[in-house]
């Protein structure tokens, strides 16, 4: 009952939001109550599966054996609530800036940003590869107005138009091939702890299969895939904070968490090659986005670099996956906490240059000097989020990094651990500079003489998102715990 | 042997022959009309050889009748493209279908 | 005084070929310039309540093969003809519309016959009318236009060569088994016979349009009038398809055959083709209804596919792919009739720009379209493509699967142009508004949307009726 309100409360509310388009305060009261229900919804149900309750319903049978079907396990579960606990803080956000801004079509966003809720939560809570690929589709299209919304540029939409047909083409090229042997082989298209290829499948296809997940998973932004990011630096800030950190790029880290997981599970160790290629692969998507980063001046295009870095370390704990011989399968609960630090990181940074970007149209790092004390909690939010991208303890980051540094020397894969203490250090001097040139260079006094002008409603998502990496600081145990199924490997 | 026992005998290659004769023709040959008579031709042959065959002739019938409709139908068709064209000649026919594509476009 | 019930099942596909071929003769000879429309969507509509009948009744006269056929072709023969009068009011004067909806109307009994008959000669002569007729109607928009004079002479050769063919077949095979009843040469496959079967389902090849003989398919769908066109683009089409199922579940009858052997190998080339050439060919097209014709090519090939691939799970793919193919293509050309604003035969792609802001309801039904054609899930044609990939997998034919899914991937690009174009695009003056929303379009594109969302939702039912008809036609228990 509450996995079917988890999808219909945000297809609901985004019906709602477009048909109340008018007054904008009753537009906005619906978004925000939407968004909220869908957390709490969320919450319920995360609750429901710590006390050991599972539970399935199927929505549609196309095919006989082919389920549409949504079911509640803990990683499903643990990333449907930290996406729909960072869509409420975002539609908070979105309220907070289409009212400053003046945006001409805010209803229009917002019904697309429920819509992109739902295929998300859709993502999280699939069944099988097949619903999985269903939402993600769903997902695709739904996110697609998102990042052509702003305003007619036509740069966002060039970049909107090339996401849309690359993610589709991927996935029609390459994930649906996968999804379909996967049927054949393993006559089954089920998550299941353990995987469904384990013993099922040669050496030859599971490494064939794997390489073809993981590209048609291009949300997962691995090299080449990443240009998506990148080319959608320029996207309005609500929209980045949605399309980055709660839905579509989050979705494709979870996506190839969940393949490796529950798809493969054991069988990984069979699709050895695939997996040491995908992750050298992700390595250097780590190390050259990391890089690239510090090439850019605007803020928001360091930004989504770095994205693609954090990014490209949940694949690599995914590829990592269980340790030969250990029932621990350090990588990919390293790949799991890593998603929920990308996801609140990402938002905060998004909306903290949002914010900057609104109240007073800074988006070049070399106009930052000094704004810092004009706005001290936006730069705070700012300063967390960068911290966590940078691995900095007691933040949201340093936990993943941690583990997914155990994982690979598990593994043996000492190169992996090297890169990600490098990837940390890039990063961290990537956005600190920014940080610490806002904080403390010195300007002249005209400068930024204005107040800090960004309202309350987007500073206070801004400063909430901040203050949430910090929270896995209080949660690392019962998520490790609530996770037991991946911590505890293969049974 | 009589006359009649010739023909059944020989109606089948004899059928053939128009048939693949007829449908060569209408392959190669440039000119239009020529091409549409070897299509009509092959279509009768095949529609006399059932005649012939089988125990019923309406077939046949209905058969040369259809060719029959088609090879008007042809030829109007063939008038018309005559009027704009002024030639039967198949590659000009091409040519021209580009420049009424391009037109199209531009129209467009 | 007869039950009319028990009349229906036992004469019904008479019924479905007398009737629609009567009153469209008619037509032709005596065309009416008022009731001319009024006439032929009524007997599109009765035709489609005879097919519903037919169906349920289930009588002795129609397997199951014929049965989905039916039940396939007349909706869109019915919608069609509803949507035609509107159509044709626009195109051709009133005098030319009740010729070409009489045209219209005995391509569709001819269609019916083939798909209903369960004799070689008659199926010959059926699927020749279609293409004669279907050329007559391509001949009645060439006043105007030479491209259709072109399109219409190459159809004439096309049946003529083809009905050369087939009639000849048909021929051998009386000749060879000393029947004309499929059931009856059955056993009979090889010699003469064999050798009638293979040119008849080369004749039925051509007819269906598929590559490489589809270039004719696409000039006449570009150029035959609007009106008519779901009727000699789709109808038409599938029949000849039909036909070529059924003389394909002869050869699997005895599946060690030279015969079988024959349609694998054959049925695999062609169907390779179809599918790259028509997904190819898509992406290029500048015409909305060649790109239409196009795509069914390829759906074509990607149905040859699986009966190539053989058995009933094939045979079933294949039934359900051109079903889902043919409801996808009426959307898209009558969708490209309601956006097209003037006379005339062309149909550029230009013409759906912006549509969405004055049509909403023509731009969903043919978004919709245009996402069956990538394949994209809970559509109908996704299904059809799973069952299409299974069955190649089945077999072990990878680069048949491969090719279907890059055929899926090719159609990412015609569909993300569709959608581009009616969603995201600015309608330019020089094309103008799209002309008044007719009333008469809703029931076809409504019935296309209907079916590739509600049978892409669930397939149970198309895919038991499907499964029966595989399984009458191969005998298979």
């Amino acid at each position: 009952m509450l996995l079917l309100a988890a999808l219909l409360a945000p297809l609901a509310h985004g019906a709602l939001v477009a048909l109340a388009a008018r007054p904008p305060g009753l537009r906005d009261l619906v978004h925000i109550t939407g968004a909220a229900t869908l957390a709490v919804i969320c919450a319920a149900l995360m609750a429901r599966v710590g006390a050991g309750a599972r539970g399935e319903v199927v929505i549609a049978e196309p095919l006989p054996g082919l389920e549409l079907a949504l079911a509640a396990d803990p990683l499903g579960v643990a990333f449907a609530a930290a996406a729909a606990a960072l869509g409420a803080l975002c539609a908070l956000y979105t309220v907070g800036y289409v009212r400053m801004t003046r945006d001409p079509a805010p209803a229009r966003f917002m019904a697309f940003a429920a819509f992109a809720l739902a295929a998300t939560v859709g993502v999280a809570l699939a069944a099988n590869l097949f619903t999985f690929f269903v939402f993600y589709e769903a997902l695709c299209i739904a996110t697609f107005p998102l990042m052509a919304h702003r305003g007619g540029r036509a740069a966002s939409h060039r970049a909107a138009a090339g996401y849309l047909v690359l993610m589709l083409a991927l996935a029609m090229g390459a994930l649906l091939p996968a999804i379909i042997w996967t049927s054949v082989a393993a006559g089954d298209l089920r998550f299941a702890d353990g995987g469904v290829l384990a013993g099922r499948i040669d050496a030859a296809s599971a490494n064939v299969l794997l390489a073809l997940f993981v590209a048609g998973i291009g949300m997962a932004a691995l090299f080449p895939a990443h240009r998506w990011i990148t080319a959608a630096a320029g996207a309005s800030p609500p929209a980045a904070a949605l399309v980055f950190a709660v839905t579509a790029a989050s979705a494709g880290g979870f996506g190839v968490l969940r393949v490796a997981a529950h798809v493969f599970g054991p069988a990984l160790a069979q699709a050895q090659t695939a997996a040491t290629a995908i992750l050298a692969l992700a390595t250097a998507t780590l190390l050259g986005a990391s890089l690239a980063a510090f090439a850019r001046r605007n803020l928001s295009e360091r930004l989504s670099y770095l994205c693609v870095a954090q990014l490209a370390a949940v694949t690599a704990g995914a590829m990592l996956g269980p340790a030969g011989d250990a029932d621990l399968a350090a990588g990919w609960f390293a790949a799991a906490l890593q998603l929920v630090a990308y996801a609140t990181a990402t938002a905060t940074l998004c909306f903290a240059i949002g914010a900057i970007d609104a109240a007073h149209g800074a988006a070049e790092i070399d106009d930052l000097a000094g704004l810092g004390r004009r706005m001290p909690w936006v730069f705070a939010a700012l300063a967390c989020g960068a911290l966590s991208f940078a691995g900095a303890p007691p933040l949201a980051g340093a936990f993943p990094k941690l583990w997914l540094m155990i994982a690979a020397a598990d593994r043996g894969a000492l190169w992996v651990g090297l890169a990600i203490a490098a990837g940390s250090l890039l990063s961290f001097a990537a956005l600190t500079a920014p940080v610490v040139r806002a904080l403390f260079a010195p300007v002249a006094p005209e400068a930024h003489a204005a107040p800090d002008r960004a309202p309350i409603l987007i500073i206070a998502p801004t400063v909430a998102a901040g203050a949430s990496t910090l929270l896995l600081l209080v949660w690392l145990n019962p998520i490790a715990r609530f996770l037991g199924d991946l911590r505890g490997g293969a049974p | 042997m009589s006359g009649a026992d010739l023909l059944a005998r020989a109606h089948l290659p004899l059928a053939a022959l128009v048939i693949v004769a007829g449908i060569g023709v209408a392959a190669a040959s440039r000119d239009l009309l020529k091409r549409l008579l070897g299509a009509g031709a092959a279509m009768l042959a095949s529609g006399a050889h059932l005649a012939a065959i089988a125990p019923a002739a309406e077939a046949g019938l209905a058969a040369g009748l259809l060719a029959l409709a088609a090879i008007g139908l042809g030829l109007v068709a063939l008038v018309r493209i005559r009027e704009a064209f002024g030639d039967v000649d198949g590659r000009r026919i091409l040519a021209g279908l580009e420049d009424d594509a391009v037109s199209a476009d531009r129209d467009a | 005084m007869t039950d009319p019930a028990a009349f229906i099942a036992v004469h019904g596909a008479d019924i479905l070929t007398i009737a629609p071929f009567a009153v469209g003769a008619a037509l032709t000879v005596a065309p009416h310039r008022r009731l001319g429309a009024l006439v032929a969507a009524a007997t599109g509509v009765v035709m489609l309540g005879v097919a519903a009948g037919v169906a349920a009744l289930g009588g002795p006269a129609v397997d199951p093969l014929s049965t989905g056929a039916l039940l396939v072709l007349a909706p869109v023969g019915a919608a069609g003809f509803v949507a035609a009068g509107a159509v044709l009011a626009r195109e051709v004067d009133r005098r030319t519309q009740a010729v070409a909806l009489g045209l219209g109307l005995m391509v569709l009994a001819a269609a019916f016959s083939a798909v209903t008959t369960d004799d070689v000669v008659t199926l010959a002569l059926s699927l020749t009318a279609t293409a004669v007729l279907g050329a007559g109607l391509t001949a009645l928009a060439a006043g105007r236009n030479r491209a259709a004079s072109a399109a219409a002479f190459t159809a004439v050769l096309v049946a003529l060569c083809a009905g050369a063919l087939g009639l000849f077949g048909a021929g051998l095979i009386v000749g060879g088994a000393g029947a004309s009843d499929l059931l009856a040469i059955a056993g009979a496959g090889a010699g003469g016979a064999g050798v009638g079967i293979a040119l008849l389902a080369l004749a039925c090849a051509a007819y269906a349009g598929l590559a490489p003989m589809h270039g004719w398919a696409a000039d006449v769908a570009a150029s035959t009038p609007h009106g008519t066109a779901p009727i000699v683009m789709i109808v038409a089409r599938v029949a000849a398809f039909v036909g070529l199922t059924r003389l394909w579940g002869l050869s699997q009858l005895e599946p060690a055959s030279a015969l079988a052997e024959a349609f694998v190998v054959g049925g695999a080339a062609l169907g390779a083709v179809g599918v790259a050439a028509g997904s190819i060919q898509a992406i290029g097209a500048r015409d909305a209804r060649r790109l239409a014709a196009h795509a069914l090519t390829a759906q074509f090939g990607c149905a040859l596919i699986g009966l190539a691939a053989g058995g009933v799970d094939g045979a079933m793919a294949a039934l359900f792919v051109v079903a889902a193919g043919a409801a996808t293509a009426l959307a898209l050309v009558v969708g490209a009739a309601a956006a097209r604003p003037q006379l005339g035969a062309a149909a550029p792609m230009s013409a759906l720009d912006g549509l969405a802001a004055q049509r909403p309801f023509v731009a969903a039904a043919m978004g919709v379209a245009a996402f069956g054609l990538t394949g994209a899930p809970l559509t109908a044609a996704f299904l059809g493509k799973w069952l299409s990939v299974e069955a190649a997998l089945g077999r072990g034919w990878y680069w048949a699967a491969a090719l279907i899914v890059a055929a899926s991937f090719a159609a990412v690009f015609v569909a993300g142009q569709i959608i581009e174009r009616l969603y995201f695009r600015e309608r330019s003056a020089q094309i103008g508004p799209a002309p008044a929303g007719a009333l008469a379009f809703a029931p076809a594109l409504a019935a296309s949307m209907a079916v590739t969302l509600a049978f892409g939702w669930n397939g149970a039912a198309p895919l038991e009726a499907a499964r029966l008809a595989a399984r009458a036609i191969t005998g298979a228990p």
